[in-house]
């Protein structure tokens, strides 16, 4: 040093505790590495070591070599050593060692210049301090450890009580929380619209019926994987229940987010084989797009709508939300509650008349009853706005079965009359009726109870039906024995297979009012085809919708004998046909 | 050890451009012999990089190690906006260079990963580590302890901190053809003859002594419990316009260092900076909390007087051979000291100190000096090298 030095002695031994005191940390991992430094740095020594039980805690300018020959001499802890360490250090390390606990040791090592007094005091004050600390720090250590292993455990237990078990993707609850939050953060400054994506495994059911529950479960998985392989990181992707999955995407339009979606069918109907079965999945994507106040139940729902809609037309498409979807099915919702309360009261639903008559001869042949709904307040509703929420709910069986069991009490009831003594019954039956087993059950009490002969009564079914239903069904044996005929509604319309006219007790051709309304066209063509096909099967051809004597000429003349429509009688109450009877 | 071939060389250059300058400077340096090291020390009007590619491309596979500054020290004259070559070579002299990159969270990583040429040296009786450090990244008390815990007490340290003639945003290290910030660069040097180091600073204590009560690495936060700029400005009775402009703060403290009370001397922290609205004071090394400090100024003859002190020291080191060169590394702020004409007569007195032989070096903003202990960053301090 120069005599410029500053070289007053203040008491800097005091001030060096004082410094490394401070660079004892409890939340610094390099606490005790730093105090080492710094005590060797303020003592001017060349070598530090803090050893404990075994383990060297901190070292300062020792190699391998210095550091074994240091740690072997623990033992008899000597004053100094020889410790070869290059050009500079050729003079004896002298050594310092202050205890640290029962079975540490602080050591401060310095080359040919032994520790004073003042210094020896100073490195077992900190010794002592740094012991203290050292405690201090395993209990911190091990309360860490034990906070950390709380937080696995609890972390463990959230991702089970928010995650599908199976496919291990967020549930419903995580999604919706995450939704929110992007429906929130999308405000007001969004670049980026929040966009829903409702998957819908197509025919899933039918995985689990054919190739049995394990290898639906490997199905769902593999699906659930593909998505999640497909989701990027700012997306969400959740599985709601059973075979449906949704995807939360940010995208600036709603093309960008039809894109996504695209991409996504593509991904997820590739092949999959599992335990050794090929399987190629279709689904159905419902896509709807988060508005400003949004919820996200709301969004999932919209979602699923369009995904509903996808399945009605066809499956294993995408279909983008549309309000009007939301429209039709809050109606459809109202139309369903109003039906319950209307089978409930019994006395809404009454059928209507409408003549079938014999063109040749003017008279009224039967009857068909069609079924009218009359509401308490909307009068009148047409069966086109009831029928299919009937039909989806299953309510159509009781309504079918009263406007039997009506119809059949009236028709027995007008054959008193010796002018209407042959007259017939025809009844629609929907699908559902015709599939529930209790359909022979209910016909034959409807006949008991009227007195109407079987042999009066047309059950009237579409094509599609007989197609379908009937020939798994086997009630159409019980219904044939009961005497009771058919009818096929709007013939040529569906399937026109000429094997079921002869396997089942068809008595009937039903002839649609398109081919009517368009004998000058096509009609021309059709009704003197079914007409001769008729003949030639010794069945009866009935018109629909005859509306004008042109027409009604026009079917004479084609051979067609018996025709209803506007012509002949719209639909009428029994009451108001009574009265014209009478009249 | 008469009859060696080994040799120093320096040169300089104020040549307008980079390709004069780094031919001007090297044709002095080397007079044609080939080096085994060249090192470079460029204003930071010359840009490092351009540098690196036309030592590259003059000296093909020969180490170059060099760094920016805040004025180049040579014997040659150049002391201001130049570039300085210093070049060792001859029979006897082995050399290794590293370079290791750091973060802006500090070199400590850096300087270890560039002190492991060291290992790569062939060993002889005399070894030495030059480190050249980001001046401006971190605490740079962790570049000697990073090449320390390399190292070892085996190989002396010195060096220092690259400048930006104090414009303080960025200062840049070379090696090879790497010019770069956030890194350490490092020579290791084998030689059969001495190698002295001289240290010395020349500040004296103002007041009395006070304690760091709030620190933070490089950052002072509290001193006796008061906002260590206000401590700062009123003892050294700060003109009011130092009071109102931080800008003027760096100029100000340049030549009012920090000393921390050591055993039986004082250790240099140059105060780099201030924060005037939070009022603490930013260093370029750490002032540790708890630390016992003095506020420290000089003057010309006390700056001076260190420099004949530090080219004795580095002279003794020498046991009794003539030196043949001198690398010197010597403080921004020990120059701001000096008087118009001091810089020439602090080379003066070095040159004839050292009688003669070549000298480069540069002002720097941190010095490296470790010759026994493990600590050695010194600030407002002189470290010369000399070879023999």
């Amino acid at each position: 040093m120069s005599g410029h030095d500053v070289d007053r002695h203040h008491a800097w031994a005091l001030h060096v505790l004082t410094e490394v005191l401070s660079s004892l940390s409890l939340t610094d991992d390099r606490s005790v590495d730093l105090a080492a430094e710094r005590v060797a740095e303020s003592l001017d020594a060349e070598v530090v070591l803090v050893v404990r039980s075994d383990t060297v805690l901190a070292s300062v300018g020792l190699d391998r070599a210095g550091l074994e020959v240091l740690l072997a001499a623990t033992g008899d802890r000597p004053a100094g050593v020889e410790l070869a360490v290059g050009p500079l250090a050729s003079d004896r390390l002298e050594l310092c060692w202050s205890p640290l606990e029962a079975d540490g040791v602080l050591l401060v090592g310095r080359f040919g210049e032994p520790f004073d007094l003042e210094e020896r005091s100073l490195l077992r004050s900190i010794g002592r301090a740094l012991a203290l600390s050292l405690v201090v720090l395993d209990a911190l250590a091990s309360e860490r450890q034990a906070r950390r292993e709380l937080d696995d455990a609890l972390s463990v237990a959230t991702h089970r009580a928010t995650h599908d078990p199976l496919t291990g993707l967020p549930s419903r609850e995580l999604l919706l929380e995450r939704l929110d939050r992007r429906l929130l953060a999308a405000e007001p400054e969004r670049r980026h619209q929040v966009f829903v994506l409702f998957i819908d495994v197509d025919r899933f059911k039918q995985v689990n019926d054919v190739h049995g529950h394990a290898i639906g479960d490997l199905y769902l998985s593999a699906i659930a994987a593909r998505l999640h392989e497909f989701a990027a990181t700012d997306e969400v992707c959740a599985r709601l229940a059973g075979d449906e999955f949704v995807l939360v995407t940010m995208r600036p339009s709603l093309e960008a987010a039809e894109q996504v979606a695209a991409d996504l069918l593509i991904r997820l109907v590739a092949p999959l084989e599992l335990d050794g079965h090929v399987l190629v999945p279709s689904v159905s994507i419902g896509l709807a797009q988060g508005d400003s106040g949004y919820e996200a139940e709301s969004l999932i729902d919209d979602a699923d709508l369009a995904m509903y809609r996808a399945k009605q037309e066809g499956r294993g498409r995408i279909v983008v939300f549309d309000p009007d979807l939301r429209r039709a099915t809050e109606r459809r919702a109202q139309v369903e509650a109003d039906l319950r309360q209307a089978v409930r009261t019994s006395t809404e639903f009454v059928p209507y008349y409408q003549p079938v008559v014999d063109m040749l001869t003017g008279q009224v042949v039967g009857f068909e009853a069609l079924v009218r709904w009359v509401h308490p307040e909307r009068g009148i509703v047409p069966p086109d706005e009831f029928i299919p929420a009937a039909e989806e709910t299953g309510l159509v069986v009781e309504i079918d079965a009263r406007m039997l069991r009506a119809a059949c009490a009236q028709i027995a009831e007008w054959r008193q009359r010796p002018e209407w003594e042959n007259l017939a019954l025809s009844v629609n039956t929907s699908a559902r009726s015709f599939a529930d087993p209790g359909l022979p059950a209910r016909v034959a009490e409807a006949l008991d109870l009227s007195g109407l002969p079987a042999s009066a009564l047309l059950l009237e079914l579409t094509e599609t039906v007989l197609m379908d239903e009937a020939r798994s069904s086997d009630h159409m044996r019980q219904l044939v024995e009961l005497g009771v005929s058919l009818a096929v509604d709007d013939f040529g319309t569906g399937f026109s297979s000429l094997r079921y006219l002869r396997e089942f007790p068809v008595a009937v051709l039903k002839v649609d009012r398109s081919f009517v309304d368009a004998l000058d066209g096509a009609g021309g063509v059709i009704v003197p085809t079914v007409v001769g096909l008729a003949d030639s099967l010794g069945l009866a051809v009935t018109a629909e919708g005859v509306e004008t004597e042109a027409q009604r000429d026009r079917l004479i003349e084609l051979g067609c004998v018996y025709a209803q429509g506007y012509l002949f009688g719209r639909p009428m109450a029994a009451d108001a046909v009574t009265e014209r009877l009478n009249a | 050890m008469a009859g060696h071939d080994r040799w120093v060389g320096a040169g300089g250059s104020t040549a307008a451009t980079v390709e004069a300058a780094v031919e001007e400077a090297l044709r002095t340096a080397l007079a044609g012999r080939d080096a085994s090291l060249v090192v470079v020390f460029a204003s930071p009007a010359y840009p490092l990089d351009q540098v690196a590619t036309e030592l590259d491309g003059r000296l093909g596979g020969v180490p170059v190690l060099g760094c920016s500054t805040a004025g180049e020290v040579a014997t040659s004259g150049v002391s201001d906006s130049g570039l300085v070559v210093w070049a060792l070579g001859g029979e006897g002299f082995e050399v290794a260079t590293g370079l290791g990159e750091g973060s802006e969270e500090g070199l400590r990583s850096a300087a270890a990963d560039a002190a492991q040429c060291a290992h790569r040296v062939e060993s002889q009786a005399n070894e030495l580590l030059v480190l050249l450090a980001d001046g401006l990244c971190g605490n740079q008390v962790e570049v000697v302890r990073g090449a320390y815990s390399v190292v070892g007490a085996s190989v002396p340290l010195v060096g220092g901190s690259a400048g930006d003639d104090l414009a303080m945003e960025r200062t840049q290290v070379l090696s090879g053809t790497v010019a770069t910030s956030e890194a350490v660069v490092a020579a290791a040097i084998s030689s059969p003859a001495p190698i002295g180091i001289g240290v010395a600073h020349g500040w004296r204590e103002v007041g009395e002594p006070m304690l760091v009560t709030g620190s933070e690495e490089v950052e002072v936060g509290t001193i006796d419990d008061r906002p260590a700029l206000d401590v700062y400005l009123d003892a050294f009775g700060a003109p009011e316009a130092v009071r109102a402009d931080e800008a003027l703060f760096v100029d100000f403290a340049v030549t009012r260092p920090i000393g921390l009370v050591r055993r039986g001397r004082t250790e240099v922290r140059y105060v780099a900076g201030a924060d005037y609205e939070r009022r603490t004071l930013t260093c370029i090394a750490e002032v540790p909390q708890g630390a016992a400090i003095h506020l420290l100024e000089g003057d010309e003859a006390t700056v001076l007087d260190a420099t004949d002190a530090a080219c004795a020291a580095a002279i003794e080191g020498l046991d009794g051979q003539p030196p043949i060169g001198v690398l010197a590394f010597d403080c921004v702020a020990r120059r701001a000291v000096l008087a118009e004409g001091g810089v020439q007569q602090e080379l003066d007195r070095i040159s004839a100190a050292t009688g003669g032989v070549p000298v480069a070096g540069f002002y720097t903003y941190g010095e490296i000096a470790r010759t026994r202990g493990s600590g050695g960053f010194h600030n407002q301090t002189l470290v010369v090298v000399a070879f023999a």
